[in-house]
């Protein structure tokens, strides 16, 4: 028997250590607001994964403020050292802030996402990768697109003049698409990015990204075409061509 | 965001000409990538459980999407209200 020093305090309580049973956890708010800052000091990185699901699941069921969530995972992202929980937790992202953080808060929220992803991946203690995969949803201000726009030019991400990684097509395809619906560039410009990036590119995800970009721009006219093509019930063009319109169709902008 | 509000609207006034005239498959994506959650107003839900009495087969697919929908919109709103809540406290 041990006992704990005079004094110990609790800090969090945790009731499924080891995931050995299938339940549904509560947190009190003691608890979630210890959680929130000092996850990362747990040790035993089963129940740090366990605690980012059942703080995700509690959002979902209105047991924890969405608000809180973001904050939690602000705070721990850059933190994290493992790879798979640092995973989950850009993979709920985006949904988090498209369908459960007050609208009003989402340019706000995601502005600080980017930088603190920026910030992850010049330090490169992650897997650079696996932050590049989501690092363009998160462009929110003029600067980090230009940002963004110097990375595209160069194919590369760099600091201070050192490597950091080596952009993919697909990252290209991503920096693209968000620039079309950032209202804060011409559409002569955007369409000169993408001539120049794409270039000769005729294969499938170019074509794609090619339809996505212009339905995304930020004008009326071009979102009512969009809209028409998307919705005409006679319309001759094909299903792939029309659902790449909508993919690229609502903007937080 | 302005853009994108007066296609909130639109978005309930084709799904039924779309369930119609349309392959179910391409209803299905339209539904799930286009459903306005960015934003969800009490109107928008009452627009699709009209939608879901004027269905006849409300356990078929139609009807399947349509309640679908409805427990996403209001999901989405509960837990931003939620969060308004506990912020404001």
């Amino acid at each position: 028997m041990v006992s704990v020093p005079a004094d110990f305090l609790v800090k969090a309580i945790y009731v499924n250590e080891g995931e050995h049973a299938y339940a549904s956890i509560r947190f009190d708010q003691n608890s979630k607001d210890w959680l929130t800052g000092n996850l990362h000091l747990v040790k035993n990185s089963v129940t740090r994964f366990a605690i980012w699901r059942y703080f995700w699941i509690a959002v979902k069921e209105t047991a924890m403020s969405s608000l809180q969530y973001m904050a939690f995972i602000e705070n721990q992202i850059p933190k994290e050292g493992e790879e798979q929980i640092l995973q989950f937790g850009l993979l709920v992202l985006k949904s988090m802030i498209d369908l459960y953080l007050p609208s009003e808060c989402v340019l706000d929220k995601s502005s600080a996402l980017f930088e603190a992803l920026v910030g992850l991946l010049y330090a490169g203690k992650v897997n650079r990768a696996t932050v590049v995969d989501y690092v363009f949803n998160f462009i929110t201000t003029k600067e980090q697109m230009e940002l963004v726009l110097v990375w595209l030019e160069k194919s590369k991400i760099e600091n201070e003049g050192a490597l950091v990684f080596e952009l993919t097509n697909s990252h290209k395809y991503s920096v693209l698409r968000m620039l079309f619906k950032d209202p804060n560039f011409s559409k002569e410009m955007k369409l000169q990015v993408l001539e120049r990036t794409l270039g000769e590119d005729k294969s499938d995800p170019a074509e794609k990204t090619r339809i996505k970009c212009l339905s995304g721009l930020p004008d009326a006219m071009a979102k009512e075409e969009a809209w028409l093509a998307i919705t005409d019930v006679n319309s001759k063009e094909s299903i792939a061509e029309r659902e790449a319109k909508m993919s690229g169709f609502y903007s937080w902008n | 965001m302005e853009l994108n509000r007066p296609y909130f609207d639109k978005f309930y006034d084709v799904l039924k000409d779309m369930n119609t005239y349309l392959p179910f498959k391409y209803l299905q994506t339209f539904f799930r990538v286009l459903l306005p959650r960015m934003e969800v107003s009490d109107a928008h839900i009452v627009r699709l459980v009209e939608l879901k009495l004027e269905t006849a087969d409300t356990q078929g697919p139609f009807g399947k999407v349509i309640q679908n929908g409805i427990e996403s919109l209001l999901q989405s709103k509960n837990v931003r209200e939620y969060a308004r809540k506990h912020a404001a406290e």
